[in-house]
Parts: structure tokens; sequence; C-alpha cells
């Protein structure tokens, strides 16, 4: 949906997201008390989070480390010096009354995510588009209100998080590619293990910025700020629905007025929260209780060692050095932990058996663990394991349906699939002998088949195929006695 | 801050805030010695804060060899404070012995002009002439940016100020007006009725400078003054290692004689450029004028350079007995 179609003229939708990152550090931005989500209202404060008369910000290096990683991610480039500003305005969830954020002087400015649209079927991927950052900045969460019939309290357990700022361009032109660009963006932090971006737990959070245009128009329409988008699908649904708004209002002959609306998710309506008349004047100022920060390059150069691959450069590298197919690379990759797992595995198979160890890892493992209500990090195999796993098939020395045997008992005992093989005597398709008597059996069974066979009928010949498997106990190798079969057909 | 009453001193020593002279302006008016250390020297972790990039702890002592021993209590980096500097104490009270002069001693003629009380300005040439006496040479210096410093003060104090005061909002602390009925009337009421009328005019002056389109005009200039002030006293300092000042331009004035904020701003007008430049000042007890009122002696001296300010005041401080004088009520 690149444009928007309406009688005539023709509009398109330009969209930009203001992304709220919560960085994922040990203790909060400035000051040494733990961060956490879910805890007794007001335990995870100290005299800096409540701001009490004499407490004083220190700076947490660990959340300028996140936000510098996620520039180098995002190719931005990264300023020398980290310098704060306070941000001046009054809230009961902002204990100070100002937050200490970063104003004229970003961390991270330009840069681009990566997005991936929907490709033409899921087998197939879709095109990928660069799309601008303005910047980055870090800054202080602030508490949460929790409204109550008579009365409103403050839970100052969130203030003081470190949280990301990350703003796009307005260069989204629908709400798939918005839904693509936090997609990417999620993917890419949670890979740099900046934050979990879990949207339930607020560690993500996303402002809309929309507006409409005819095509053709270079300057931009009159914007309206969309809030509390609460999910991913959220987002999309609220873009969608207030592009819709908004061509509803000018099909009117209206025009759109500049303000922040308010979507709720559950009933897919949005109101508006303010107008443009209501905006802040923040009175921005450096803030003269924490220094400028120098960041050097050795300090770059180290973080830029810590960062992973891209997920979508593994993902090009998967399908160009293993030749996998797109499906396979799309399941693996966006789970940096699962696509490492899988590429140990190939290393130890070869990269001839890429292929099969993905299939595995996909369909077998991933089904394993979900069932078991398991992570890899609990997993009992190892990739090595798996590599042996598919090293025994390519061998000819069980059969895949044994290896799914095997693979059921290694996931449950950790054992090696040698052992496991070993222990069950599973090693089928070597006893020749045992093998053609199962066959002669299965052809002196069924003269018919034998005849239709011999009379041309290329298909009789699975007739005794069922028989010798059942007689191997599905451990019989089916190309060997699919070869068995046609040679004693021959005799 | 009470620290000399008639009768005697009612404590050997005090700490104090000093954002533009709150500690040498009194220290001067009370015949006693107040020290306003390096900006950094002093932790500032647990004090409410004023102005954040001028506020400094120092002490309110009878002598200088006490604000020596008190100042080597009370100096040093704390990881608490992002804008303590990381150094060395040394042993402030061995240095006044070791650090014998004679000194350089600038005067600065911008000190020394309109507005000074006649009185306060003999005090302080006899000061001078002592100093004189020591064998210490005295140079005329200029610190051509001093008419700056108190427009420059008001406009980055007060700003820092409508900030760091925002978190006395009825809300968690401080007082909470019992008509407030929502959260607009909690921020508006409790802060009409619980700040004075100077602190209401300060923070509507920082708020006004730092206002969407005054920004510029007023505070991003005044930091760039600011930086100006300091660099008329490095360049002073390349000619000498002090300088040497009047503390306040009149003697102590009557209560409620000064109605006009900005003729009480007035008499800060010697003490503030040490705060915008962060240096370490002294004020020392330097006799009377013939009403009785006390005169205070300013020294201000080098960045962290604390061991020579001291000495150098010691060595005025001990050769005099000012301070065993109680002033005449």
């Amino acid at each position: 949906m690149n444009s928007v179609t309406q009688n005539s003229p023709t509009y398109e939708a330009v969209i930009g997201l203001e992304v709220h990152v919560q960085v994922k550090t040990k203790s909060k931005i400035f000051t040494r008390v733990e961060q956490g989500y879910g805890h007794p209202e007001n335990t995870l404060t100290d005299p800096v989070v409540l701001a009490l008369p004499g407490a004083l910000p220190v700076m947490n290096k660990a959340a300028l480390d996140a936000i510098i990683k996620a520039g180098l991610m995002l190719h931005c480039d990264i300023a020398d010096v980290c310098k704060w500003d306070r941000k001046n305005y009054f809230y009961p969830d902002s204990p100070k009354n100002y937050q200490i954020s970063q104003y004229d002087q970003p961390m991270c400015l330009g840069g681009y995510v990566e997005i991936e649209l929907p490709g033409a079927s899921r087998k197939e991927m879709g095109d990928h588009k660069k799309i601008p950052l303005t910047r980055i900045h870090l800054e202080e969460d602030v508490g949460k209100l929790n409204h109550h019939v008579h009365d409103s309290l403050v839970d100052y357990n969130r203030a003081g998080t470190p949280l990301m700022e990350i703003v796009s361009e307005p260069a989204l032109a629908s709400a798939e590619e918005a839904y693509a660009y936090l997609t990417a963006l999620r993917t890419m932090m949670v890979y740099a293990d900046i934050s979990d971006c879990d949207m339930e737990k607020g560690q993500l959070r996303c402002d809309a910025n929309i507006s409409i245009r005819p095509v053709g128009q270079t300057e931009l329409g009159v914007k309206v700020e969309l809030k509390n988008l609460n999910s991913i699908s959220y987002v999309r649904d609220g873009i969608s629905h207030e592009i819709r708004r908004q061509l509803g209002v000018v099909k009117k002959g209206g025009t759109i007025v500049q303000e922040t609306r308010d979507y709720d998710g559950i009933s897919g309506a949005s109101q508006s929260l303010r107008t443009k008349e209501d905006a802040h004047d923040y009175r921005y100022f450096p803030d003269p209780d924490l220094m400028p920060v120098r960041v050097d390059k050795v300090w770059k150069d180290r973080l830029s060692a810590e960062c992973p691959e891209r997920p979508f450069d593994k993902q090009r590298r998967f399908m160009a050095e293993y030749n996998l197919p797109y499906t396979l690379t799309s399941v693996l990759v966006p789970d940096r932990l699962l696509s490492e797992w899988f590429e140990a595995a190939v290393t130890v198979a070869g990269a001839a058996q890429a292929q099969g160890v993905g299939n595995w890892v996909v369909n077998d493992l991933l089904r394993e663990l979900g069932a078991a209500g398991q992570t890899l990090a609990t997993c009992q195999v190892t990739p090595t394991a798996l590599a042996e796993l598919v090293g025994l098939i390519a061998a000819g020395t069980i059969t895949q349906q044994v290896a799914r045997e095997v693979f059921t008992e290694m996931f449950a005992t950790g054992e090696s699939p040698a052992a496991v093989v070993e222990r069950k005597g599973l090693k089928g398709g070597t006893n020749h002998d045992e093998l053609e008597q199962w066959c002669r059996d299965a052809i002196a069974g069924n003269a018919k088949a034998r005849e239709q066979f011999l009379g041309g009928k290329e298909s009789a010949i699975n007739a005794f195929k069922g028989p010798v498997m059942k007689a191997s106990r599905g451990q019989a190798n089916p190309r060997l006695v699919d070869e068995t079969l046609r040679r004693l057909l021959a005799e | 801050m009470a620290v000399r009453r008639r009768g005697g001193s009612e404590s050997i020593a005090a700490l104090g805030l000093d954002t533009g002279g709150s500690i040498r302006q009194p220290a001067a008016f009370c015949n006693v010695v107040g020290l306003k250390p390096t900006y950094g020297l002093v932790s500032r972790y647990g004090l409410a804060a004023f102005a954040s990039s001028l506020d400094q702890i120092g002490t309110f002592t009878r002598t200088v060899e006490d604000a020596a021993v008190l100042l080597e209590g009370i100096a040093g980096y704390d990881h608490r404070d992002s804008t303590s500097f990381k150094t060395d104490v040394p042993d402030y009270r061995a240095a006044l012995a070791q650090s014998k002069g004679p000194w350089k001693l600038g005067v600065p003629q911008e000190y020394f002009g309109t507005g000074l009380d006649p009185e306060v300005g003999a005090a302080i040439e006899q000061a001078i002439e002592f100093y004189r006496e020591l064998g210490c040479e005295i140079k005329v210096v200029s610190l051509p940016h001093t008419e700056y410093c108190l427009s420059t003060y008001y406009i980055i104090a007060t700003a820092e100020a409508s900030s760091n005061l925002a978190r006395y909002d009825g809300v968690r602390y401080t007082h909470r007006s019992p008509d407030a009925k929502d959260i607009d009337s909690v921020y508006f009421k409790s802060r009409e009725e619980g700040f004075g009328p100077e602190v209401k005019r300060r923070i509507i002056l920082g708020t006004y400078v730092l206002s969407s389109g005054y920004y510029d005009a007023y505070y991003l200039r005044a930091q760039r003054v600011r930086t100006l002030i300091r660099q008329d006293f490095l360049n002073a300092y390349h000619e000498v290692d002090a300088i040497l000042t009047p503390t306040t331009p009149t003697p102590a004035f009557i209560i409620g004689e000064k109605a006009d904020p900005l003729a009480m701003y007035l008499s800060d007008i010697y003490t503030i450029g040490v705060n915008l430049a962060g240096l370490p000042g002294i004020s020392v007890p330097a006799g009377f004028t013939t009403a009785g009122l006390p005169v205070g002696l300013q020294l201000i001296g080098q960045p962290f350079q604390e061991s020579d300010l001291l000495a150098i005041a010691h060595a005025y401080d001990s050769a005099h007995d000012w301070n065993e004088r109680r002033p005449e009520l």
C-alpha cells in the first residue's frame, strides 16, 4: 500500500516513528538501584530515583555502551561527546519535574533501519528498504501513574530506567512498512542484547506521526501524533485507522488539525488528547550536575567488536553460503541463539549438510522444545550431536525414520546419537541377509502384486514395502529395500 | 547563619553554602573567616541544590587555621557527585607553615571604583600595605568583564534554580496546599504558598531566560560571558599568585534597609565572579568602620590551590586580632 486511493486526487501517507526502547542494564541510568519489571510498588527506589533534595545523578556507563552499540548496529554517526540536558515539565511521574535527556547533541545521528516487506508468498523474500533515521538519544524513563476512583498513585519503579528514543525520518509509506520497521528494529535490539523489547512490559513503546498529502506534493501534510500503540499489531492497525480517518476528513472537505491522539487497540478507535496550542516549552538546558563524557575511538572500537552480525546480513549469508531456502532462514535467523546453534552444527556436519541440519533444527528441534516447554538454553541436544545424527543418515547407517526416534531419545536423555543407536539396536539396513529374507517373504505373500509389477505396473512394488518395513520395525533403509525388491523380482 | 552573637562564639566552626557569596559576605559582616573552596573540591551530594554549577560547600571559622583544618575534613572526591574533582587532598594546616611567600598579589582595578564605601576601601588599603611590608609584590591587574558578573550570575543562577526547585511540588514532600483539588492545583497552590517572594522572583526569572525564543539571548550568552569571566582570572594568574579585593562594597546594612532587590543584589558584586569562575575565595576579618561594623578582606586563589590561598590569608589573619573584637551592638 504505497498510495491510498480516494476518488481524486490520489493521496499518499507519510509516517515517522518515535520508538522508545528500554536498555537492559543491571542498574538504573543515574544510580545503582537495580531496574526491573513487576516488583512491588516503589521498591526500586533510592534518593536519586525519588529526587530527594541533595541527591545527584551519576551516569551508568553500561547505558552509554548500549546506545552506542545500537547506533553502530543501525549505521549511525556516533557523537564524540555524551552531553546531557534537562527537559523541564511538571508531571507526577517525573520526580524531579525535569527529565534528564539529550537535546541538541544526541548520541547517534543518521543511520537507517533495513526492513523487509511481505513477499509474494511466504516462500519468497520480500523487497528490502532502508528507512533513514533522524537520531537516537538516551534519557531516563519516568514513573507510572496508577489511577484509582478518588486519586492517582505514583509508582517510581520504572523511573530512571535507561531509555533510548529512536526517531525515524518521515519515510514510511504505509502501516505495513511501519510494522516491518518495528519488527526489524526489535530483532536488531534483541540481537545486540540491548533490550528484550517486550512490549507488554513496556520495554519497546511506539508513537507514530502520520500525515497524508496528494501524490506528487513534496511538502508534508499536517501531522497527527498517535500514542499508546502497545503492540506491533496495534501500531499497524492504529496507523491504518488514522490514515483512513484523515482521508475521511479530507474527503468531506475538512482540514487535518495538528494534534495528539490516543489509539485504543481493543476498540480500534482513537480520540484527541491535545492540540498544538497545548504544546510544552520544555526549557532545555545542559544539566549542570553531569559532566560531558568523551567517547574516544578505542571505546567505540571495543563496542563495534561486540556487535553481532546484523540479522538481514546473516540471512543473506545463510542463503548464499549454505544454499538454504528463504523459508528456513526466515525461521532460523530472527532468533540469534537458534541461528548460532544451527551454524555450530553446520560447522561440524559440513556445509553440504546445511539444509539437512536446518530442517532438523526448524522442524524437529523447535517442535521438541515447544512440546517440552524448553528453550535452547536448557536443551540437552548439542549442535555436535545433531551434526552426528545428520552424518549417520547421510552415511546410510540409519534411516530418516529411525533418526526421528533417535532424536527423541537424544532430546530426552542428552545421549549422543551413536549411543542411542547402539543401546536400542537400531542399526538398520546393514544386515542384508535379514532384509533379503523379509523381501522374499513379502513377494511370496503377494503373487498378484508380483504379476502386476512384472506386467509393467511400476507402482505395484509399493505393495511389498509395507510388510518389509513392518518386519524391520521401521528400521530398514527404504532405498535398500527398493533395490533389494527390484533385484529379487528380476530373478 | 548565626555564627557569632554578642557575648562570644556560639560555635567553633560551621559549614555553609556559597553560590554567589553566601559564605564570604556574611562572614565579612560578622567578623569571621569564610572560605568558599574551588568548585568540585567538596562534594555537593546531600546539599539541597540552588544553582548546581555555582553551589559550593565551604566553611565559617574564627581563624584561617581553623578553616584549613575543617577544609581537609570535607574536601575530596565523591563518586556520588559527577562534578566532584579527582584530586589529592593535602594537609592544608601543614601548608600554612610551609608556604611563606613572599607572594605576588593582584589588585583588580575594577573592584575599587564607584560604589565602594570609603571606610571599607581604607581598611583594604591597610591590608595591602601589610602584604607590601611582608615583601609581597602588589600589582594592579584587570578583570575586564567584571561589569557583566552580576547579570551573568542572575541569569545562570536563576535558570538552574528554576529547574532545581521544581521538585518542591508537594507531591512527595514539602508543603502541600490543603486547598489543592487536582494535580494542577497541587502544583500551583502548594508552590504559591510554600515559596517566599524572593524565591518566586528567581524562579520566574530563571523560567523566562530558558524559554523558547529567549534561551540564546540570555542563557547561552551568559554561559559565553561566564567563560570570559573565568578567562579574566586565569589571565591575571599568569602575573600574580592571588587576587586581593574587598569582600563587600559596604559594611553590613540594616535589616529591611534594602527593599529594592536590585540594591540587595549589588552587595554580591565582589563575590559572584569567584563563583562564576569556579575559583576558591576566602574572606578574612580586616578591621572596623568608625561605626564599629566589620570589614572583610577577600583573597581569591587559583583552581585547587587552596594551600597557597590559605597560607596567604593566614599570613594576614595570624598577624591581626580583629577576630578577637566584638562588634558593638
